[in-house]
């Protein structure tokens, strides 16, 4: 029991950056495609599109920070202070993106919060790619404790993987409006999303292959043999899917795009945990030097055990209460 | 935090030993019952502020009244209630963090019975208390129930384990004045309700119409005494605030620090914006008078929110 409960913890939480990344995704994602909205009207339909999820999106984040506070507060300690500039960014951007968002649709004047809107969703959206690169490239640790400075993340590996994730969340959120939208904005999206797909390899080919170079252990975790033998379908199921989407985005296909992008996404994530399992901080902590005791861990996984299916089931019904289209001037706010 | 329970230390580490004891610890109760009610108190505040100035203003006046019922009839109960709550939570906080209440009373030689202060200025320096205007014996009768009885002063501890006692005994003192004049408030309501003038005595009406903020400073109050009271402890009696400290440079929590009040600034402003100017347009027919019906009584309310901003 004693080892294999922060692997389970490490799953909870894995699913729950998973969670977040594909479904705040795709709304940060319709945040950093607003200003290619030609009006109003057609920034309430984009806005419209995501009113009923993006806020529910969101409480993943929760859980992915709380459950890591929770069940492994040892890398918490040394992710928080080494990443701090980039979280506390991110968090004041969603606050603002939130607030922007609700305010939109009460105001006479709607430019400073369409601003607002698309400044902080690109923001937050940079912060959590420089978040992932800064765990990528690694955190200096000294006696169990962070012992770096405050700017250690700033690196240009760090800021291709904020563009990168810029990238990944506007095709999710254009192959979302695809999907989710009529008229002009569904047909600006599919454009949208051709050259945006175009940018998500190029920056995935970029990010994994700076990776290996950067990261010897990462190079040797693909590339020694016997490992390239069975982790050789990742890279070629990628370009497959990638291969498709394009294919389906052409064709005018309106839900399979969406579909295929949260699949690269799903593919990345593959990547990470493949080239980094089991160091939580890496290169120096892993899932089991970090874990709580075995009391607090059973403890809290009753609790999210308990919950978690109750709020997957609601999730399900409100994508299910409001599928289909948003049309122009229709409201389900 | 403040009464930690259900743990054992082993190498200067806490570890959790009974999860229930954990959650519900000493101060559990008093602290929930007292802060749940100061929500209710502080919401029936606003909703007293409101009606009150719709009657003044003559707009309303169905809906007004019954805004002033309900705050009333909640107040009238609730604010007497909550100086019972705060008595028993103090009593609990006697027991457990003795040095926070001699900072919420200015209270230095716990040799002597306390007075009750209702103003003084807390010479920390020195350990003595200038420009005192006191009640004598007052905070040992509260405390102890007994004129002469004994409670811990803030010198029975070296300087290093005492609170800012500035700081934990104003912020007291506004909450006290604050909760004194709910209660004030709400029984003369009740009294004008039962007499059958309310409607009409417009001086008590102006002053509530201003009160909407009370209950807020109240619960800031509350909160900066319960939190600077505990000090120098960040978890009572096992960890200290200097001990807990992140390897983050002040300068990137100073930073932060402003970047977040600038933030909340933007925030607070327009959202108080947008509170009154739906304040100021009144309330709306419901969905069901004007035929429309909402799947929901959050999309309901915000639909005739909405309505009534977009006036």
């Amino acid at each position: 029991m004693e080892w294999y409960l922060p692997l389970i913890w490490a799953a909870v939480i894995g699913t729950a950056v998973v969670m977040y990344v594909i479904m705040d995704g795709f709304d940060l994602g319709i945040g950093i495609l607003f200003p290619t909205a030609r009006n109003e009207s057609e920034r309430d339909q984009m806005t419209r599109s995501i009113a009923p999820y993006w806020d529910g999106n969101e409480t993943w984040l929760v859980l992915g920070g709380a459950g890591l506070f929770v069940a492994f507060p040892k890398a918490y300690a040394v992710i928080m202070p080494a990443l701090y500039l980039p979280v506390i960014v991110m968090l004041i951007a969603l606050v603002f993106r939130g607030v922007a968002f609700e305010f939109r649709h009460v105001s006479y004047s709607k430019t400073g919060w369409n601003i607002g809107f698309f400044v902080s969703s690109t923001v937050a959206t940079v912060a959590q790619g420089v978040v992932l690169g800064g765990l990528i490239q690694g955190i200096s640790v000294r006696d169990g404790a962070f012992s770096g400075g405050p700017f250690d993340w700033a690196t240009p590996f760090a800021f291709a993987c904020g563009l990168s994730l810029v990238a990944g969340y506007a095709l999710l959120g254009a192959t979302w409006l695809t999907m989710k939208t009529e008229g002009p904005v569904a047909e600006r999206a599919r454009g949208q999303a051709k050259m945006l797909l175009v940018a998500v390899l190029v920056f995935m080919a970029l990010v994994s292959l700076w990776t290996p170079l950067k990261q010897p252990r990462i190079a040797e975790r693909w590339f020694s043999l016997p490992n390239f033998y069975f982790l050789w379908p990742v890279p070629f199921v990628t370009a497959l899917i990638a291969y498709y989407a394009w294919r389906w985005i052409e064709a005018g296909r309106e839900v399979p795009p969406f579909l295929a992008t949260i699949a690269l996404f799903l593919l990345g994530f593959l990547g990470l945990v493949i080239s980094n399992f089991p160091y939580l901080v890496p290169p120096s902590l892993t899932v089991w030097d970090t874990a709580a005791t075995p009391a607090s861990q059973i403890f809290m996984l009753l609790g999210t055990l308990l919950l978690l299916p109750i709020v997957l089931g609601y999730i399900g019904f409100v994508y299910w209460l409001f599928r289909g289209k948003v049309r122009e001037g229709e409201s389900y706010h | 935090m403040q009464t930690p329970a259900g743990h054992e230390l082993r190498g200067g580490i806490a570890y959790p030993r009974d999860w229930l004891t954990i959650i519900f610890n000493p101060s559990f109760p008093y602290r929930f019952a007292h802060m749940l009610n100061a929500a209710y108190l502080t919401t029936g505040f606003v909703v007293l502020a409101v009606g009150a100035r719709y009657l003044l203003a003559g707009r309303h006046i169905e809906e007004a009244r019954t805004m002033l019922r309900m705050a009333i009839g909640l107040t009238a109960v609730l604010a007497p209630l909550q100086l019972l709550l705060g008595d028993q939570h103090g009593l609990n906080t006697l027991q457990y963090q003795p040095i926070k209440v001699a900072a919420m009373e200015a209270h230095w030689d716990g040799s002597k019975p306390g007075d009750f202060h209702i103003f003084a200025w807390p010479d920390e320096e020195a350990g003595v208390n200038r420009f005192a205007i006191s009640i004598p014996r007052g905070s040992s009768l509260v405390l102890t129930h007994h004129m002469n009885g004994l409670f811990p002063g803030l010198s029975s501890v070296p300087a290093s384990d005492r609170p800012p006692v500035k700081v934990v005994f104003f912020a007291f003192r506004i909450m006290l004045a604050i909760g004194s004049f709910m209660i004030a408030a709400a029984m003369y309501g009740a009294y004008l309700w039962w007499r059958g003038t309310l409607f009409e005595t417009r001086w008590y009406l102006r002053v509530m119409a201003q009160s909407w903020w009370i209950g807020f400073v109240a619960v800031i109050s509350g909160w900066v005494v319960t939190e600077s009271g505990r000090q120098p402890w960040i978890v009572h009696g096992i960890l200290r605030t200097a001990d807990a400290t992140s390897p983050v440079p002040g300068a990137s929590i100073a930073g932060t620090l402003a970047l977040f009040v600038i933030a909340y600034g933007i925030v607070f402003w327009f959202g108080i914006y947008y509170i009154n100017r739906l304040i100021a347009h009144g309330p709306q027919k419901v969905a069901a008078e004007t035929g429309r019906f909402s799947p929901s009584p959050i999309s309901a309310a915000q639909d005739t929110g909405r309505e009534a901003l977009q006036r």
